[in-house]
């Protein structure tokens, strides 16, 4: 294949059945597309260390889906919840999964509610990471999105954490949402 | 060590939804959504993710809605198609 430094073209096409196969190999590309079809289908496979794509949509019926719609659509989606009652001073140190052999694990949010002031926080196992950390200060419900989403190969353990720092007994829930996918 | 279905769920990731509630005695009552198998497990369980752990109890129980709330979907679902969803004829009609 010829090697074309600075190559600019204007493709400009009309028929009744388009086909047209894409395969750009370069250190920096720009690719402005328009297509005004009845219907179209366009497949695009992109790999780069920075990519950049903008996409508008007009008088079309589309469907762009989130991640999390897509995943739950796909039937991939896991929620864990782990619901307990603390006693003032006291901390529960909790798994709630372990990524099977040939899969990975992927949080999106993650979500701590309670009645009382504590520290909560998620915890990555065996390392100890920690995400979401929090200290609240009376009734608490944080919400932390992940992007990119927390990333659990198999074998490691999702943990959550809570310590009721408060005069008295409360519950003190964790919710978690991710995906689970092939290795 | 033998696992009951709800632990080979919860260990194999064939669920959906997980939910753990904590007891006073430190046991956890754990139930299991989703997933493969279309079952709900919940489980009674002592020392869950740890050495010793041990399922108590453990039930098993479908998905579907009860008898009464399933037989109002059925009165307005809507009506077979006789066509088919793929489109072919009906029965006795031209094969096209």
């Amino acid at each position: 294949m010829a090697d074309y430094p600075d190559w600019t073209r204007l493709f400009q096409l009309a028929g009744t059945e388009i086909t047209i196969p894409i395969n750009i190999e370069g250190s920096d590309v720009t690719l402005p597309i328009s297509i005004d079809a009845v219907t179209a289908d366009l497949e695009v496979t992109i790999t780069a260390s920075t990519v950049t794509i903008d996409i508008n949509f007009s008088d079309q019926s589309v469907a762009v889906w989130s991640v999390d719609a897509w995943v739950a659509r796909q039937g991939q989606e896991k929620r864990f919840r782990r619901s307990v009652n603390l006693n003032p001073g006291i901390g529960d140190a909790y798994d709630l999964y372990t990524v099977p052999t040939g899969k990975k694990l992927y949080v999106v949010w993650y979500k701590v509610t309670s009645e009382q002031k504590g520290v909560y926080n998620l915890l990555k196992m065996p390392a100890s990471e920690s995400y979401g950390e929090t200290h609240s200060e009376g009734y608490a419900c944080k919400y932390f999105t992940f992007i990119p989403p927390l990333t659990f190969a198999a074998g490691e353990s999702v943990r959550a954490n809570a310590q009721n720092d408060g005069a008295a007994a409360a519950f003190f829930i964790s919710t978690a949402f991710g995906y689970e996918l092939d290795a | 060590m033998s696992l009951t279905p709800g632990q080979c769920r919860l260990y194999s990731g064939d669920f959906n939804y997980v939910s753990y509630d904590g007891q006073p005695d430190g046991t956890d009552i754990v139930t299991i959504a989703g997933g493969k198998s279309g079952q709900v497990h919940r489980m009674h369980v002592r020392d869950l993710w740890g050495e010793h752990e041990e399922v108590l109890t453990e039930e098993e129980g479908d998905s579907n809605p009860p008898p009464h709330v399933a037989a109002r979907l059925a009165e307005v679902a809507p009506p077979v198609d006789v066509v088919g969803a793929h489109g072919g004829a009906p029965e006795g009609g031209p094969d096209v």
